[in-house]
């Protein structure tokens, strides 16, 4: 039985002014604190560009059309390393994307035991978890020695055809997407997963009403229902492997070279910039990788943004049982 | 759940006291970085002055000749490692307060030409022309006429041969690409790439590093790399045998004496940056270089110079000089070692 | 009730109002229902392949790195050239020391701005820009928090450190926090913080008694993940703490070991001993993030039980 107010023993009092002012404060902290977010991004932004300087100023946009790398000559472009970070995520996450859907629908459907579910979900984030230096070594001893027979296969009795014209000699463009598209997986499922468990039981039961297959229902109903978030998952995923660094530097090759052929080595915005780095030493040759460095900025930058404009209705739909109810 | 916080906050703050406690009182760390040809070497020496003595401490970052030249510059090391010595534009970059630099040659290595071509009974001949059309692409396939003809006895695959080259600034490079200058103007051929710690290759692929590039000629069927012998021989790479400026084929050996016989009266120059392109002895293997320390003339921290002035004179003693020659590194000449002391004694605090 | 589902085996009544279940028939030899068997296998395929490069991953540790557990790889220091033995006491220990630092700048920092956007201002543009920029920064490639953190705190410093390097960690790991931190309050019920400003609290006394503590295990899970990916970054330690070949000297402006960069440089070495040790290395770095990484899922596991046991 609740007593009447006036008889408890009073805990509810007015704030005293001290309270107040540490309430004051205190929420004056947490502004700061989530304003130094907006802060560093804009910082990382302004850093990078202002060493880029030098170097945009020196060689413009023909910077990132030109192939040419010769630090000695003073000749920069990163065209074959904005190739192979376009032509390396692309795979990536189409693989990514292929295997994260199949996984994401498998963990949807009743095919298996609640438990079960709950330890594939569990694998797949584990994977997000490994260093990218583990992963690097992975590619370089199981994958490649794994998929040389079958690329080297491919590139003997399919050569004529520009995406196998070159054989997988030991790193590569291939190697790296496959180890790229592990690396997201579990962005890409995790997304997806949540946006197709989103969509209204009621639509499949209806679906099954009328007499719908299970896949005649997940293929006409579940996904293209659950569209928007499955395309946010893969650019969050194109977002992530855009800017992967070790393991890449690790195994795409560091070749300055645009090549058609899915097993010639290449080179990365981001493994330049982690071969490199160290030794730029004039702020002509800094400016040359810090102006590589800004192209990449402004490409993740985009693609994320771009993530979260198609996610951005799905986010709002979250069920916030703080404010449900609330103003709106 | 609380609990859960409290645990936490207790087993960081243990942490932190155990880190703290493990730690011998502020001891002093000297800090160098550079070339990697050397690095093995100088690691095992600093690790072994620690152990003898664990107020010695000494970390070398191998990151690259350039790279290390610029930690230099920068003052992020107390001292350099650059195979490539340094130039004149990079010396005149010095802080004023370092006094000048001095270059110390701590020992000298021999560069070979590893290979992955499986199946050959002896080591591939390779003449002076085939070795310089090979790295720029203009012999593009292990059963080369050029290649064949030095080897009559091997049986050479028909396999397109895959370049591996440097993908930071390295004095490997350096000294490497000096030589191919200096064989291509013998010959009178071009060579395109140029002379530098990095420079523009035809076609090839890249790795960090002499360790990056020797993992990665094992790794690639076909392949042929320039890396430091101790290297080549650590990871059981087949090494070419290159034909030198007197047309003999020499075999780089773990004796070391082929490496010797070229550097051999090389003129040594005022400040000790000796190098030796195109050897002229009969017997001498064609490319080897010496390798500097890069040290300040004056270090404002009297300990430090001191330090690391007893550092460089240790490790020209012969128990040192004996694990060089175990790791596969040249000796150096007499002449050169007694300059070298004579150099050591420079290094002094600022006035 | 659901209609009876066409892989679903339960046991189901042999009627459903006017509908005769015995007369439903299922085929196989129908097209449509074969498309759909198929199509299931295929997923269950594909699903399960998708378990596959975990397993491959810690098999390749295991078999490679295994073999040098032993007292002495806790113990000693990384062996030079063509020694034998040796250890990774001084990686570990870095690890730990740089992801503390990390951690002191990434917590509170992520705490109380995910306090912000969940509580002192949620709905407001501000916010809006501020949770933006967290989800831009979570996809802020690695290499480039190292070049900030080598340019801001390396070259003014005068030197590598476990701060800059702590620093170029923190970069990545608050926004993960700042964004969990948000979840996990909003997903605490109204009624109890409204209860509290009717006893007279303030917003900051509603965070510190209430928001934080019901949400503790949803804000644990997101420092455990941060803690994670900040033990197995490379790329950001690489120009800001380097290496090195000694004991923690005690001294916080010094280059410092860690795993992570221990592992990139051994894995190239020509010396079978060096490599053995990565391996080991790798292993033991992946164990530590697994352990962080699972401890984070079983918070959250459990605190899901405990709010459904409540309501």
């Amino acid at each position: 039985m609740v007593q009447p107010i006036q008889e408890q023993r009073s805990i509810a009092r007015p704030p005293t002014a001290r309270e107040l002012a540490l309430d004051a404060s205190f929420k004056w902290v947490t502004r700061t604190f989530a304003g130094l977010t907006t802060l560093v991004v804009a910082l990382v932004v302004l850093l990078v560009a202002k060493q880029a300087m030098p170097a945009m100023l020196r060689y413009g946009p023909g910077f990132v059309v030109s192939r040419h790398w010769d630090a000695g000559k003073g000749q920069f472009g990163v065209l074959p390393e904005i190739f192979g970070t376009l032509l390396s995520s692309t795979i990536g996450v189409a693989l990514a994307a292929a295997f994260g859907i199949a996984v994401a629908v498998f963990l949807t459907e009743e095919f298996i035991p609640r438990w079960l579910q709950s330890v594939l979900k569990t694998v797949i984030t584990l994977l997000a978890a490994i260093p990218s230096v583990v992963y690097g070594l992975w590619g370089i001893f199981v994958v490649i020695p794994a998929i040389r027979p079958t690329c080297n296969w491919l590139h003997g009795h399919l050569g004529w055809i520009p995406l196998f014209s070159t054989p997988l000699l030991s790193v590569g463009l291939m190697p790296a997407s496959i180890v790229l598209a592990v690396m997201i997986l579990p962005t890409v499922t995790a997304v997806s997963r949540d946006s197709i468990a989103a969509v209204d039981p009621l639509l499949r039961e209806a679906a099954f009403g009328m007499g719908a297959t299970r896949w005649e229902t997940i293929l006409g109903v579940t996904l293209p229902t659950s569209k928007r978030g499955i395309y946010g998952s893969i650019v969050l995923g194109l977002g992530r492997a855009l800017g992967e660094t070790m393991a890449l530097a690790m195994l795409v090759g560091s070749t300055n070279v645009i090549s058609p052929s899915l097993f010639s080595p290449a080179d990365t915005l981001a493994a330049l910039l982690a071969n490199k780095f160290p030794e730029a030493a004039s702020p002509l040759d800094l400016g040359a990788l810090m102006y590589a460095a800004l192209v990449l900025l402004v490409l993740t930058l985009l693609v994320n943004m771009g993530g979260e404009w198609v996610m951005r209705d799905g986010s709002r739909r979250d069920t916030s049982a703080r404010h449900k109810g609330a103003t709106k | 759940m609380k609990n859960s916080a409290h645990l936490l906050l207790a087993l960081a703050v243990t942490l932190l006291g155990v880190v703290e406690c493990g730690a011998p009182s502020a001891q002093i760390t000297l800090q160098g970085s550079g070339a990697t040809f050397p690095a093995p070497l100088y690691k095992r020496w600093f690790l072994e002055y620690y152990q003898q003595d664990h107020a010695h401490r000494v970390n070398y970052s191998p990151i690259g000749s350039g790279a290390g030249i610029r930690q230099f510059t920068a003052g992020l090391v107390g001292f350099g490692a650059s195979d490539a010595g340094m130039s004149q534009k990079e010396i005149a970059k010095l802080p004023s307060a370092y006094g000048g630099v001095l270059l110390l040659p701590m020992t000298a290595g021999v560069i070979v030409l590893s290979y992955n071509v499986p199946g050959l009974a002896e080591p591939i001949r390779l003449s002076r022309l085939a070795y310089i059309k090979i790295f720029q692409r203009q012999i593009t396939n292990w059963n080369d006429e050029e290649i064949a003809k030095h080897n009559p006895g091997l049986a050479l695959p028909d396999q397109n041969i895959t370049v591996v080259t440097r993908a930071d600034s390295s004095g490997t490079t350096y000294a490497f690409t000096l030589h191919m200058a200096a064989v291509a103007k013998a010959l009178g051929v071009e060579w395109a790439p140029g002379v530098d710690k990095s420079v523009a290759w035809k076609e090839s692929i890249a790795a960090q590093g002499n360790d990056g590039v020797a993992a990665l000629i094992q790794l690639t069927p076909g392949a042929i790399g320039y890396i430091e012998f101790g290297y080549a021989n650590l990871t059981g790479l087949p090494m070419a045998a290159l034909e030198n400026r007197s047309h003999v084929f020499i075999v780089p050996d773990a004796n070391g004496k082929s490496g010797e016989k070229a550097l051999e009266g090389a003129e040594i120059p005022e400040d000790l940056q000796i190098e030796v392109p195109d050897p002229q002895s009969a017997e001498a293997y064609p490319i080897v270089t010496y390798t500097w320390v890069l040290s300040r003339r004056h270090y404002d921290d009297k300990s430090e110079a001191d330090e690391l002035k007893a550092l460089w004179l240790h490790c020209l003693d012969d128990p040192q000089q004996r694990v060089a020659h175990e790791l596969g590194y040249v000796r150096m000449p007499p002449q050169v070692v007694a300059r070298l002391r004579m150099e050591i004694q420079k290094i002094a605090a600022s006035p | 009730m659901t209609l009876a589902n066409s892989s679903t085996a339960f046991a189901t009544p042999t009627s459903v109002g006017k509908v005769d279940l015995g007369q439903l028939e299922r085929s196989l030899r129908r097209p449509r229902t074969l498309f759909s068997f198929c199509m299931s296998a295929l997923c269950a395929l594909v699903a399960l392949l998708a378990a596959v490069p975990l397993l491959s991953v810690l098999f390749m540790l295991v078999w490679r790195g295994a073999a040098r557990f032993g007292p002495a790889l806790f113990t000693e220091l990384p062996p030079a050239a063509a020694m034998t033995g040796g250890g990774i006491g001084n990686a570990i220990i870095g690890t730990v020391l740089v992801v503390l630092v990390a951690a002191v700048i990434s917590i509170p920092v992520g705490v109380l701005g995910g306090v912000y956007l969940a509580e002192i201002n949620p709905d407001g543009a501000a916010a809006g820009v501020v949770r933006f920029s967290a989800k831009l920064l979570t996809g802020l490639p690695s290499i480039l928090a190292g070049v900030f953190a080598y340019t801001t705190v390396v070259l003014v410093t005068g030197r590598f450190s476990p701060l800059a390097g702590g620093i170029a960690l923190a970069l990545l790991m608050f926004p993960i926090i700042m964004l969990t931190t948000e979840q996990a309050i909003l997903s605490v019920g109204r009624e109890i913080s409204e209860a509290a400003v009717g006893m007279g609290a303030t917003q900051t006394q509603v965070v510190y008694q209430i928001l934080i503590p019901t949400a503790l295990p949803g804000i644990l899970t997101g420092v455990l993940l941060a803690l994670a990916r900040g033990a197995g970054e490379t790329a950001p330690l690489l120009f800001t703490m380097t290496f090195s070949d000694y004991w923690f000297s005690g001294q916080l402006m010094e280059p410092t070991a860690s795993l992570a960069v221990l592992i990139f440089n051994f894995s190239k070495s020509p010396f079978e001993n060096q490599k053995e040790i990565a391996w080991a290395a790798s292993l033991i770095l992946v164990l530590i993030v697994l352990v962080l990484t699972l401890g984070g899922r079983v918070l959250s596991w459990r605190a899901s039980q405990r709010k459904g046991a409540s309501v």
